[in-house]
C-alpha cells in the first residue's frame, strides 16, 4: 500500500516536473523517451497487428511455444551479454553452439542405432557427455578471452577467426566413425527426456524441461553479474577498462573469464539443443550468435560497455522470438526473415548509439 | 597527466568516434524503422 503510494507520488512528481518545463524541453523529453524506446514500440505495435490477424497466436499453446523458444535461445544470449558488457562482441557463439551439441549427440546415441558414429562405444552417462562439452566450451572461451586480453586484439577479429576454426572442426567430427558427414539422430531416450521431457502443464500444454535449466541459469548468471566481486569488475573493465586497472582489477583475469563463462553458456545451449532439435547436423547453431548479439541490444545491454542487465537480456530473448513466431503465424517467407532480422539488430545498434550519442 | 586524463576517460566503445548530433541519429532511426515496415509489408504481401 506504501509502495503504491510512493509509486504514485514518484509519478506526480515526475507529472509536475514535466509541466514546469519549457516547450523546447518538453518536445525534447518526449522524444527521448520515443526514440529510446522506438523498439518496445515497434514489436508491441506489432504484437497487437499480429493478434488482430491470427488469433491463434496469443493462444495457451502459442506462447508455450513461445517460452520455451525462449529458454532454448536464452543461455547463448546471457553468455554474449557479457562479452558486449566489455565493449566487445562474440561471432564464434552459434558454432560452439553446434560444436556442442554435435558432441553431445554423437556420444548420446542409441546403441543398436545402424549408423551411430562411435559403434563400440556405449551409451555414455549423462553427466559425463555433459561436463565434456563444458570443457569443449570452457577452452574455446578461454583461446577467445586470451588472445582478447593478452593481445588487445578486437573481440570481432578473435571470435571470427574461432568461429571458422570451429566450424571446421565441427565438419572435421562429423566425418569420424561410421557417421560420414551425416546428420547425427537415433539419441538415446535418456538424453531426449532430460531436455524435453514434461516439466509440468498448463492447461493441457507441456512444458519442457529446459525451461526449467534455462530460469536457473538466469539467476545464476544474475547472480554473478550483480553480486559477485567478477560481474563488479566485468562492468568496470567494461566501463572504462584504464580506469579498471589502475583501481586494481584484474583486467587480463575478468576478460579470460568472462569469455570463458560465455563458452560455458554456448556449451550449454549446444546440449540443451542437442536434446531439443534430437537431430545435429554442421548446421546446427548457425547464426545463432546474430540472434543472441540482436535480443541483448534490444535488452538494453550497450555496445558502449558497461550497461546491461541479465533482466533486459531475458526481455530482448523474448520479444526476439515473439516477432519471429508471429512472423511464421503471418507465413512470412523464411528468405524475408533474414532480411527483417538484419533490419531489427541494425535498427537496435542505432538507438543504442543514439542513447550514447544523448548522454555525450 | 594530459595522458592520464585521456586514458581515464569513460570509453564510448563502437561508438568512441562518431560525430554526429541527436538530430541526425533520429533521422537516421526513423528511416531504418521506415525500411523494417516497408519490408514487414513486403513479406506480407509475398
Amino acid at each position: 500500500m506504501g509502495e503504491n503510494k510512493s509509486l504514485n507520488g514518484g509519478l506526480w512528481s515526475r507529472f509536475a516536473e514535466f509541466k514546469r518545463l519549457s516547450g523546447k524541453d518538453k518536445r525534447r523529453m518526449v522524444s527521448d523517451l520515443i526514440f529510446n524506446n522506438a523498439m518496445f514500440i515497434i514489436i508491441a505495435v506489432a504484437i497487437v497487428f499480429i493478434a488482430v490477424r491470427v488469433p491463434e497466436f496469443l493462444s495457451l499453446s502459442s506462447i508455450v511455444n513461445i517460452v520455451s523458444l525462449t529458454a532454448a535461445r536464452l543461455p547463448i544470449a546471457l553468455g554474449v551479454g557479457g562479452a558486449i558488457v566489455l565493449s566487445g562482441t562474440d561471432i564464434s557463439a552459434g558454432r560452439v553452439v553446434g560444436l556442442t551439441a554435435c558432441i553431445a549427440a554423437s556420444l548420446l546415441q542409441v546403441t543398436n542405432y545402424p549408423k551411430k558414429m562411435f559403434p563400440d562405444l556405449p551409451t555414455m552417462p549423462l553427466i559425463v557427455v555433459l561436463l565434456a562439452v563444458l570443457a569443449v566450451g570452457a577452452v574455446i572461451g578461454l583461446i577467445n578471452g586470451f588472445f582478447v586480453a593478452k593481445f588487445k586484439l578486437h573481440p570481432f577479429i578473435v571470435t571470427l577467426s574461432t568461429q571458422l576454426i570451429v566450424f571446421g572442426s565441427v565438419l572435421m567430427y562429423l566425418m569420424i566413425g561410421n557417421n560420414n558427414g551425416q546428420t547425427l539422430s537415433g539419441l538415446d531416450p535418456s538424453y531426449t527426456d532430460f531436455v524435453r521431457g514434461t516439466l509440468f502443464r498448463i492447461g493441457g500444454v507441456a512444458v519442457p524441461r529446459y525451461v526449467l535449466y534455462s530460469a536457473i541459469l538466469t539467476v545464476i548468471m544474475w547472480f554473478v553479474w550483480n553480486k559477485t566481486t567478477f560481474g563488479k569488475n566485468m562492468f568496470a573493465v567494461g566501463s572504462n577498462e584504464e580506469a579498471a586497472n589502475v583501481s586494481g582489477v584484474n583486467v587480463f583475469r575478468t576478460i579470460v573469464l568472462v569469455f570463458v563463462l560465455a563458452g560455458v553458456m554456448y556449451a550449454i545451449t549446444g546440449f540443451i539443443e542437442g536434446g531439443r532439435i534430437a537431430s545435429c547436423s554442421a548446421n546446427t547453431g548457425l547464426n545463432y550468435e546474430g540472434d543472441a548479439i540482436a535480443a541483448c541490444v534490444i535488452g538494453g545491454v550497450s555496445f558502449v560497455g558497461g550497461t546491461g542487465k541479465i533482466g533486459g537480456i531475458v526481455t530482448g530473448v523474448f520479444l526476439l522470438q515473439l516477432i519471429f513466431v508471429g512472423l511464421n503465424f503471418l507465413s512470412v517467407s523464411a528468405n524475408m526473415l533474414y532480411i527483417i532480422k538484419g533490419l531489427i539488430i541494425l535498427t537496435a545498434c542505432a538507438i543504442d548509439m543514439r542513447k550514447y550519442l544523448a548522454r555525450k | 597527466m594530459e595522458n592520464k586524463d585521456n586514458k581515464t576517460a569513460k570509453s564510448g566503445g563502437l561508438y568512441e568516434k562518431i560525430n554526429m548530433t541527436v538530430k541526425t541519429a533520429d533521422i537516421i532511426i526513423t528511416v531504418l524503422i521506415l525500411a523494417l515496415v516497408v519490408t514487414v509489408i513486403i513479406a506480407l504481401n509475398m
